[in-house]
């Protein structure tokens, strides 16, 4: 749970935005959809951790 | 109380890293709307633990059934996640997803509450 988290997230964002746009300029379409693709797993799999964090501090906080 | 102040500056910041992201990837843009959403909401839920401990405190104190007060904060509970989860889902545009959500997360309520119901009624009945 920090802020770290979601500078991280912003930086992969943006340098994969200027990949894709790099890849997609230079007819490469096909990669930048896989660059594309595997951001979205990394940044989930950033994310996901904190979401069961999360959802653990729920569970424990209201008893569900 | 500082906790207000670093939430409203996490949101800010990551409202306007998520418009620069939305133009090239909307499916980063949403993960890192749901980063946002988990740091402010656990950074919160973190400052209401202290907030639970003084209602235990009333508990112990006036002998107050934790049977009445369990099912509120399960409530509780349930709607916040409910409410993130479709929120998040309407604002990457699924309204169906995010209407089920907000029913499914009703329903839940509802089943939590029944204890509460059947004493309800017990003591009703008991009185007629």
């Amino acid at each position: 749970m920090d802020v770290d988290l979601i500078f991280k997230i912003a930086a992969v964002g943006i340098l994969v935005a200027v990949l894709n746009i790099l890849l997609s300029r230079s007819g490469r379409d096909d990669q930048a959809l896989m660059v594309t693709l595997s951001a979205l797993v990394v940044v989930l799999a950033l994310v996901v951790q904190e979401i069961s964090q999360l959802f653990d501090l729920i569970k424990n906080l209201f008893g569900l | 109380m500082e906790l207000i102040i670093k939430a409203t500056v996490i949101g800010v910041a990551g409202a306007i890293l998520t418009l620069i992201i939305k133009k090239t990837n909307p499916e980063i843009s949403t993960v890192l709307t749901l980063a946002v959403c988990t740091v402010i909401a656990g950074l919160t839920l973190k400052a209401f633990s202290s907030v639970k401990e003084v209602l235990e405190l009333v508990e112990v104190g006036t002998g107050f059934s934790s049977a009445y007060t369990a099912p509120v904060l399960k409530c509780v509970g349930i709607g916040i996640t409910a409410r993130l989860g479709s929120d998040i889902c309407k604002d990457s545009g699924q309204a169906a997803v995010a209407s089920s959500v907000e029913i499914c997360g009703a329903v839940c309520a509802l089943y939590v509450s029944l204890p509460l119901i059947k004493t309800l009624l017990r003591m009703i009945g008991e009185l007629a």
